[in-house]
């Protein structure tokens, strides 16, 4: 049975299976089908919630080895597992066994206090390193730097609360950029990973994308 | 004698992050209210709330973490309380990130009243007069990001289930409601700071032709507008100007519209920064180059 499971071919089935349960609704209307579509998806996120998990096992194992192998940032590791850790143990363990309020002083505390300002002060200090940046790149070296610039400045103008109020067709112009060049581009772009996932698709279908069964680079 | 450009060209960059402290701070601290231009994407956004009618239920997504709440605070709280005024309107909070349930918890906490002020508990908070479990319920975090939309958008009962994220029955609640499946949703409202607009696109808009309207951090707001300009989103709040538009349509001012003299100078300080490194380019970097150039030669 259990070499049964491990085999290529098994894999591929299942994957084949479960690709035309949820492809075939889409085009045809069958209630067997539709209701077999709908279970499978309850049933991705709930194995999206085994995947947490498994992310905690790997982390802390990886953390600790870190951590005792003293390799360089050690001391990040520490305090990544006892971030980690701390907020299970507050958030998750005294919630279940129902010590304290709902949810815990401590995970409130946590949160409010350390993670909220914490990853908002890393966000908010890229505005610093723009004002830097904007200083030392956008400089017209060339054609294609001050095309770049013109659009910037534009784009920034129609950005600008202010924009609009100074010279009403910065509305206009950053619109038109937005709505046409960056469309366009943009566009490229989904078209690109849409047909890339078409072929991907297609390749894991036929069984000649193997990397998602662990088989890759090992002889059958 | 000092070169002049020279100086322009290589100017320290922690002059400039003091510049920008001064710059920001003043602002919020002493606003001074220059004007601001409420653009389209605001103004179908707020139609399309303003035209809610009684009976119509809608869904307020959390799609925040963290890093994107201080950008997003002010539009929930401007949105939130625009639909909640709205009388006879259902209102159902989730959120498809770990951390969005905080935020669903701080947001209600800054436009609610607690219904035991002596012990504030949630969720038992009245929003402009909508009690919890009656006008308006909180079904929490769904794992999985775009397949929780996709299976909520497949078998909303099912998924959902019969509890909200406190363990209070709510099949009642949806059975009162009408919510037999995702269709009998009126409006999506998601809140995002890491792109959730496309999946409620793609799994709502797509096959229940439901109304999506989306508040974005001002990063991702190019993601979006594709699906906007398309019609699948129906309107669009940018980053805190956003919210600062809401909020002047209105007429409820809040911090969004007191952080846009920040913006507007930050903006129009970002043009003197630009403009001022390329006369110190032209005025000595080019010209140094050039000479070096010459001379390795």
């Amino acid at each position: 049975m259990a070499s049964i499971i491990k085999r290529r071919e098994t894999g591929l089935a299942i994957t084949l299976i479960s690709a035309m349960i949820m492809f075939i609704p889409y085009f045809f209307k069958i209630p067997v089908l539709e209701a077999a579509a709908a279970t499978a998806t309850v049933w991705a996120t709930i194995i999206n919630a085994f995947a947490v998990c498994l992310v905690i096992y790997t982390m802390s194992r990886r953390q600790y080895l870190r951590v005792r192998r003293r390799v360089r940032g050690w001391p990040y590791g520490v305090w990544m597992l006892f971030g980690a850790w701390w907020l299970i143990l507050t958030g998750l363990i005294l919630d279940a066994i129902g010590v304290g309020a709902k949810p815990s002083l401590p995970f409130k505390f946590f949160v409010d206090s350390i993670i909220v300002p914490a990853d908002a002060t890393i966000y908010s200090i890229l505005c610093f390193y723009m004002t830097s940046a904007c200083a030392r790149a956008f400089r017209a070296r060339n054609l294609k730097a001050l095309l770049l610039m013109i659009i910037g400045f534009f784009v920034l103008m129609k950005q600008a609360p202010i924009g609009a109020v100074i010279w009403p067709p910065f509305e206009p112009i950053g619109a038109w950029i937005g709505d046409y060049l960056v469309m366009a581009a943009n566009r490229v772009f989904l078209l690109g990973v849409g047909l890339g996932a078409i072929a991907l698709c297609v390749r894991v279908l036929t069984g000649r994308e193997l990397a998602f069964l662990g088989v890759i680079g090992r002889k059958e | 004698m000092t070169n002049i450009f020279k100086v322009l060209a290589t100017v320290d960059r922690r002059v400039w992050y003091v510049i920008i402290f001064f710059i920001i701070g003043i602002p919020l601290i002493r606003p001074v209210g220059l004007p601001i231009k409420v653009g389209d994407w605001t103004k179908n956004f707020y139609n399309h709330v303003e035209a809610l009618k009684p009976g119509d239920v809608v869904i307020v997504n959390f799609d925040i973490a963290a890093f994107g709440w201080d950008e997003l605070k002010a539009q929930t709280v401007a949105v939130c309380r625009h639909v909640f005024s709205k009388p006879g309107v259902k209102v159902i909070f989730m959120t498809d990130m770990a951390q969005g349930y905080v935020f669903i918890e701080k947001m209600i906490a800054m436009i609610g009243e607690p219904d035991n002020p002596e012990k504030p508990e949630f969720p038992w908070y009245t929003i402009e007069g909508k009690k919890y479990l009656v006008d308006y319920i909180n079904i929490g975090y769904f794992a999985g990001r775009d397949v929780a939309i996709a299976a909520l958008s497949q078998d909303f009962r099912g998924y959902v289930g019969d509890t909200d994220w406190y363990g209070n029955k709510i099949d009642k609640w949806l059975d009162e409601v009408g919510i037999k499946n995702a269709g009998d949703i009126d409006v999506v409202i998601t809140f995002d700071c890491a792109g959730a607009q496309d999946w409620w696109v793609r799994h709502w808009y797509l096959t229940w032709k439901t109304v999506i309207l989306n508040g974005q951090i001002g990063v991702s707001v190019p993601e979006a507008v594709p699906n906007y300009n398309a019609g699948m989103l129906k309107g669009l709040l940018a980053s805190t100007r956003g919210a600062a538009e809401y909020e002047y349509l209105t007429g409820k001012p809040g911090m969004a519209l007191i952080a846009m003299d920040a913006f507007s100078l930050i903006h129009l300080f970002l043009i003197l920064v630009i403009v001022l490194g390329n006369i110190g380019y032209f005025g000595w970097e080019r010209k140094e180059r050039r000479a070096r150039v010459f001379v390795g030669r």
